[in-house]
């Protein structure tokens, strides 16, 4: 009866796995960089409307000017779980995880109109995603809130709970 | 059917039930490997060039072990492959929970929506205990080839 472990089968599993996913991923249209570049993120003080491939961060009390103004369209980018416990009220719910680049929500919208992109706060990374997609789209304007949901409550500013209307 | 029997089919069924659920999660996650690799960097544990690299990798890695295992075929390397698998995942999950993260634990597929937590844990170390017992025993049923 074999009760040992062969380790050489480990080996070849693993070896197997590293071909195929190379491989899968080199011919596959959705493939993914072999080396993940970290985001960049700018201040908005550095930003220039020609800025495309950065993501400009902005604080909290840049976030309230864009809010008491009514000058940007908040956007909330986790889950439609999280929103409906808690949201910035008047924020429109675009999960990241389910963003489809031809989303109907954005149509609407023109390339020149402001959003500031949030989530949980400055662990989560979903808005920044959110927002390199946009501005793939042509939002330039795009900006993410870092301090997120989080700092926005804590500070005792507006919220709302409920589902998104969109 | 005696008891020995009875243990031995109720493994055969729980290394089935495990070898499923590591094939459909691997085949989801090479489905989408952005996603995927969202969900290793949420967790903010390994560097970030190192990410990717593992995202191309583990999900065939969990495809082929998963099939191996659902074949009954070299079930103690496979089991031991999942097992460390496993522990990883759960470790991973702990540290999250540890650090407060909200974030989706991209385990089984990468767009169920489950969130890290103690449930996470408890289905892990579930699993970890189908694997252990493959491991440990000596003699299998349902098996492609004869053990």
């Amino acid at each position: 009866m074999k009760t040992k472990i062969n380790y050489s089968v480990i080996f070849w599993i693993i070896i197997a796995s590293v071909i195929l996913g190379i491989t899968y991923n080199y011919f596959s249209v959705d493939g993914i960089d072999f080396l993940r570049k970290p985001t960049v993120i700018k201040n908005i003080n550095d930003f220039e409307e020609s800025d495309s491939t950065s993501i400009i961060g902005i604080d909290l009390a840049q976030a309230v000017n864009f809010y008491n103004t009514n000058a940007a369209v908040f956007v909330d980018a986790r889950d439609q779980w999280d929103f409906s416990e808690t949201h910035i009220a008047g924020a429109i719910n675009i999960p990241e995880f389910s963003f489809e680049p031809k989303d109907s929500i954005l149509s609407g919208f023109s390339k020149h109109q402001i959003f500031v992109l949030y989530c949980n706060g400055d662990d989560c990374d979903i808005s920044k995603r959110l927002a390199m997609e946009f501005k793939k789209l042509g939002f330039i304007n795009t900006f993410v809130f870092l301090g997120g949901i989080f700092e926005w409550e804590e500070t005792g500013l507006p919220v709302e709970k409920g589902k998104s209307d969109e | 059917m005696n008891k020995e029997k009875l243990k031995l089919y109720t493994l055969a069924i729980l290394r089935i039930y495990l070898a499923l659920v590591f094939i459909i999660s691997g085949m989801d996650k090479i489905n989408d490997l952005h996603a995927f690799a969202d969900s290793i960097e949420n967790y903010k544990i390994l560097p970030i060039y190192v990410i990717n690299i593992m995202a191309i990798i583990i999900p065939w890695v969990e495809v082929i072990s998963g099939g191996f295992l659902l074949l009954g075929i070299f079930i103690k390397e496979n089991s031991l492959i999942i097992f460390s698998l496993l522990t990883i995942f759960t470790i991973a999950i702990i540290i999250a929970v540890l650090k407060g993260l909200n974030i989706e634990c991209g385990c089984t597929g990468t767009y169920d929506g489950q969130k890290v937590g103690l449930l996470k844990i408890a289905e892990n170390i579930f699993s970890l205990g189908i694997a252990f017992f493959c491991i440990i025993t000596p003699r299998q049923v349902l098996t492609f080839i004869k053990q």
